[in-house]
């Protein structure tokens, strides 16, 4: 203990003045990277090149067809948030707290859908299911002898359960954490007292990861909400839109006039609206009933025996998984050895040259692999170092216009990706300081910063809730430093969930695609870019080649920073 | 087995990253006749599809070994669209455009976001399929045609013609690319509409008959080929394209033509003006760009190119073809779509 400490310990100054910097930093950097976009959809909504126009974002708000797209999207994102959230929670009770075998081959299945690209997944249900020409639908038909297909994925119905399937993970994360860390004596206690299981599930568990759950919960709603990729796959050819396809129809549909992008502009921030409603709605549930878990000095959590249950709930678990995670692989590595798509799967239509012409004809994938684990890096740290950064900032330091801060770092992921990256051309291509990083590999980084920080600020902020603030003050009153105690107390306490939340922008960045599409330039494209411009110019098996080297590595990376955090994450 | 299986998938991204690179180093070619001055990278944004557009590339590189041709495979409206928003940001980093029609690019005509340039090559291009002005040259011709599944449908089921998707029997099979995103598609809408064998009425029956989207033309040749649809309203070369490479899918010619000059133009503020202009005039040499249409299944533009057996030249075909005013397109585009998406209800 030296004197700095002493001095630090009597001036409060110091300690505040650590969280006033951070304060600002986080403030500066989110005006960067958020409002400068935003702002420019904005002046473009509603300046047509001479005066202030509302008329146009009137019309819009008002034509038939973007009504339906509201209705559309809601209808899927709130069912598809419930369903989301039962199957999540479901298997992060099973899996973080009962006795069913297998725990580490599911945990790994779980994390699949994380490295499938939504847009990927599409296609490969499409490729399943779709109405009459799917695979499985034709081979079902064919066995049972069935008039009519088993289940038309071209459906909002589809959309939702390809939805329910790929969020899922995002509940089952959040929960997973919270109940691995959660004080076991608090179960145990209401055991003793003679609570029966059910009873101490209903009345101590569910409610103590409340936060975690409504935290997942949001994420996937407004993933649902803002994805492009699942209704774009599987429900354009029925005429089925939602609120994002729509953006992009309308820029599409424009050809060449700029009155498109205005238009989608406009429809953008109807988006927004809704979005914004679902954030406060959140808040406020969350503010009627706060708990904190307070944790970091538990052992194991009690493991419940399932008893008779076992292996019935093993049976369904790994069949379900089957379905939803190693059915749509099998799909994609099938259709990528496939000589044409439409042929039978048999020998002599099977061949290895959709990866030969992959590797040897387009320079462009050799480029994609290299950008994309670059920005995959790059974006996953900066968004840990910022959005853990939020997270104390909003929770713990509170300072005013938190909630601003909250909902400015939550803003872009409600932006579809394109729109994002229109407003970030807009805004970084000269208008600011002279800046252009148009067409190079930093202006895709500055998006995917933008887009996934709520990412890490979710899991940092369902964590930071959890460690109460007298863990802290106990640190503080022993003697350490404010800077200290935020080192040796809080931050180890969170770095499950900073590591988790490093995933979650890392995986989705691999395989990102809607942001990077408009953004990439020649020497900047990524995979998903990759992946996408070969699926459209329909070859369709070469994109299936490209994905299952995309997936594999996506699996190698995850495990590979597992492996080097692994003996550092037990708490 | 996990590592195992690491193990395998690491040694065969080592190997095929090392296949990458011995490419490259066979390609250190002799282009010779003072071709190696021209240096640099040339952008091409294009909607003939990504194998033709890497088979230009390979025929360009050849000729000029120092310049690297990259290129951007889109539909013709995300080509316009992604064209609108780099001379909106005030950067623009593509150097010659080949699209589908050339409406898109009467429009950035007016906006004057085109560089004028008369190629000498251009001259051998027909004076119908060009810009009096010099500021787009058509380069390819595209023809409209009935792509079919071989396992749902068959050659004797298909329609011969496009009234012919009326028939009863194809009610809710019958897919096109999306004409709000597909150029061709567009064509294909006004050709149609402005025609008095069929008009609007013939879209109206088709919307009874429940025609159904997809993004781009190849997408729709992939719905057919897997089954889902019996017939799809298609590029011919897209679907030969699909059919050479073994997909169960078909094609018949219809006896109405639509037929399109898919134009070629340089936007003014591209980075590289000396490449773009010398692309620009390769893809319109009749020993260069041209020559390598055919083996796409694309009809060039221009005569004097070695034609397959079957396939009919640039004059022959349009000789026949629906006439389609493109100025008139421009102007009228918008509310043609819109009157569209009201019929099918999108």
């Amino acid at each position: 203990m030296t004197n700095k400490d002493f001095l630090k310990l009597e001036g409060k100054k110091q300690g505040l003045s650590m969280d006033k910097i951070m304060t600002i930093f986080c403030y500066v950097a989110l005006i960067t990277v958020v409002i400068l976009p935003c702002f420019m959809i904005i002046y473009y909504t509603f300046w047509d090149g001479t005066k202030i126009d509302f008329e146009m974002f009137k019309s819009v708000l008002v034509q038939k067809e973007n009504l339906a797209a509201m209705k559309n999207t809601m209808i899927i994102a709130v069912i598809a948030t419930a369903f989301a959230t039962l199957v999540g929670v479901f298997f992060a009770w099973l899996l973080g707290r009962s006795d069913i075998p297998l725990k580490g081959f599911m945990k790994f299945l779980f994390s699949i859908p994380f490295m499938i690209p939504p847009f990927l997944a599409a296609m490969s249900w499409d490729m399943m299911f779709s109405g009459r020409g799917g695979y499985v639908n034709k081979l079902l038909m064919s066995v049972f002898n069935l008039a009519n297909a088993p289940l038309n994925i071209n459906s909002i119905l589809g959309i939702i359960i390809i939805e329910v399937v790929y969020y899922f993970p995002f509940v089952y994360m959040q929960v997973v954490s919270a109940l691995e860390r959660m004080d076991p004596t608090l179960e145990e206690s209401a055991r003793i007292a003679g609570a029966s299981q059910l009873y101490v599930i209903r009345k101590i568990t569910l409610p103590l990861t409340i936060p975690a759950i409504s935290s997942g919960m949001l994420l996937v709603l407004i993933t649902s909400l803002s994805n492009y990729g699942i209704p774009s796959m599987v429900g354009y050819s029925k005429g089925i839109f939602t609120l994002p396809t729509m953006i992009v129809e309308l820029m599409n549909r424009s050809g060449g006039s700029f009155t498109g992008i205005r238009e989608a502009a406009a429809l953008s921030i109807v988006l927004f609206i809704v979005v914004a409603i679902a954030l406060l709605l959140q808040r406020h549930l969350l503010t009627h009933g706060r708990y904190d878990i307070i944790k970091g000095k538990s052992m194991r959590p009690m493991l419940i025996k399932l008893r008779g249950a076992k292996y019935p709930l093993l049976i369904f678990s790994l069949a379900f998984l089957t379905l939803i995670v190693i059915a749509p692989i099998v799909m994609i590595i099938l259709v990528s050895f496939n000589r044409a798509y439409g042929l039978p799967f048999t020998r002599e239509n099977m061949t290895f040259i959709h990866y030969i012409n992959v590797f040897t004809k387009n320079a462009m994938v050799k480029d994609s692999v290299k950008n994309s684990l670059f920005l995959a890096f790059s974006a996953g740290t900066i968004c840990l170092i910022l959005g853990t950064m939020l997270a104390y900032v909003i929770y713990k330091v509170k300072p005013r216009g938190g909630t601003l801060l909250e909902m400015l770092a939550v803003l872009p992921y409600s932006l579809p990706g394109t729109v994002m990256s229109i407003g970030c051309i807009l805004a970084w291509s000269g208008a600011f300081f002279g800046i252009s990083l148009y067409n190079t590999i930093w202006i895709i980084l500055v998006a995917y910063v933008a887009r996934y920080l709520s990412y890490v600020l979710k899991s940092s902020s369902a964590a930071l809730q959890q460690v109460h603030p007298s863990l802290e003050e106990a640190a503080r009153s022993c003697g350490a430093s404010h800077y200290d105690a935020l080192k040796d107390v809080t931050l180890p306490l969170i770095k499950p969930a900073m590591l988790s939340g490093f995933f979650l922008v890392f995986l989705p960045c691999m395989r990102e695609l809607t942001t990077s599409i408009l953004l990439y330039g020649p020497k900047s494209r990524t995979l998903g870019v990759a992946i996408y411009q070969l699926r459209t110019n329909g070859q369709i098996n070469q994109a299936s080649a490209l994905s299952v080297i995309t997936i594999l590595l996506i699996i190698i990376m995850n495990n590979l920073v597992k492996y080097i955090t692994r003996d550092r994450r037990k708490y | 087995m996990k590592k195992l299986l690491c193990v395998l998938l690491t040694l065969l991204m080592v190997v095929s990253l090392a296949a990458c690179g011995k490419k490259e180093n066979n390609d250190t070619p002799s282009g010779g006749d003072g071709n190696e001055k021209y240096k640099g990278t040339v952008m091409l944004y294009t909607s003939a599809g990504e194998d033709a557009a890497q088979s230009l590339k390979q025929v360009f590189e050849k000729k000029y070994p120092n310049v690297t041709l990259d290129f951007y495979a889109a539909t013709s409206g995300k080509c316009n669209t992604k064209l609108a928003t780099e001379f909106e940001a005030k950067n623009v980093s593509c150097d010659v455009v080949w699209l589908a029609e050339p409406s898109g690019l009467i429009d950035f005509k007016r906006q004057d976001r085109l560089l004028q340039y008369k190629s000498p090559y251009a001259d051998a291009v027909d004076p119908m399929f060009k810009d009096p002005d010099g500021y787009y040259c058509g380069a390819r011709i595209l023809i409209m045609g009935l792509g079919y599944s071989l396992t749902t449908c068959s050659e004797k089921e298909v329609p011969k013609n496009f009234d012919g998707l009326l028939d009863p029997a194809f009610k809710g099979q019958i897919i096109i690319a999306d004409p709000n995103t597909s150029g061709s598609s567009k064509a294909f809408v006004y050709g149609l509409t402005h025609s008095p064998k069929y008009g609007w009425d013939f879209f109206q029956k088709l919307a009874d008959q429940k025609m159904e989207f997809e993004t781009s033309a190849n997408a729709v040749n992939q719905k057919v080929a897997g089954g889902e649809y019996k017939v799809a309203i298609t590029p011919e070369h897209t679907a030969l394209n699909s059919i050479s490479l073994g997909s169960p899918m078909g094609y018949q010619a219809t006896s109405d033509v639509l037929a399109i000059a898919c134009p070629i133009a340089i936007p003014k503020g591209c980075p590289n003006e000396e490449l773009a202009k010398l692309l620009y005039d390769f893809i319109l040499d009749p020993k260069g760009g041209q020559e390598a249409l055919p083996s796409f299944n694309i009809c060039p533009i221009v005569d004097g190119v070695k034609l397959p057996d079957g396939m009919k030249s640039a004059k022959e075909i349009t000789a026949t073809a629906l006439p389609i005013d493109w100025v008139d397109l421009a102007n009228t585009g918008k509310d043609m779509l819109e009157q569209f998406n009201k019929i099918f209800g999108k």
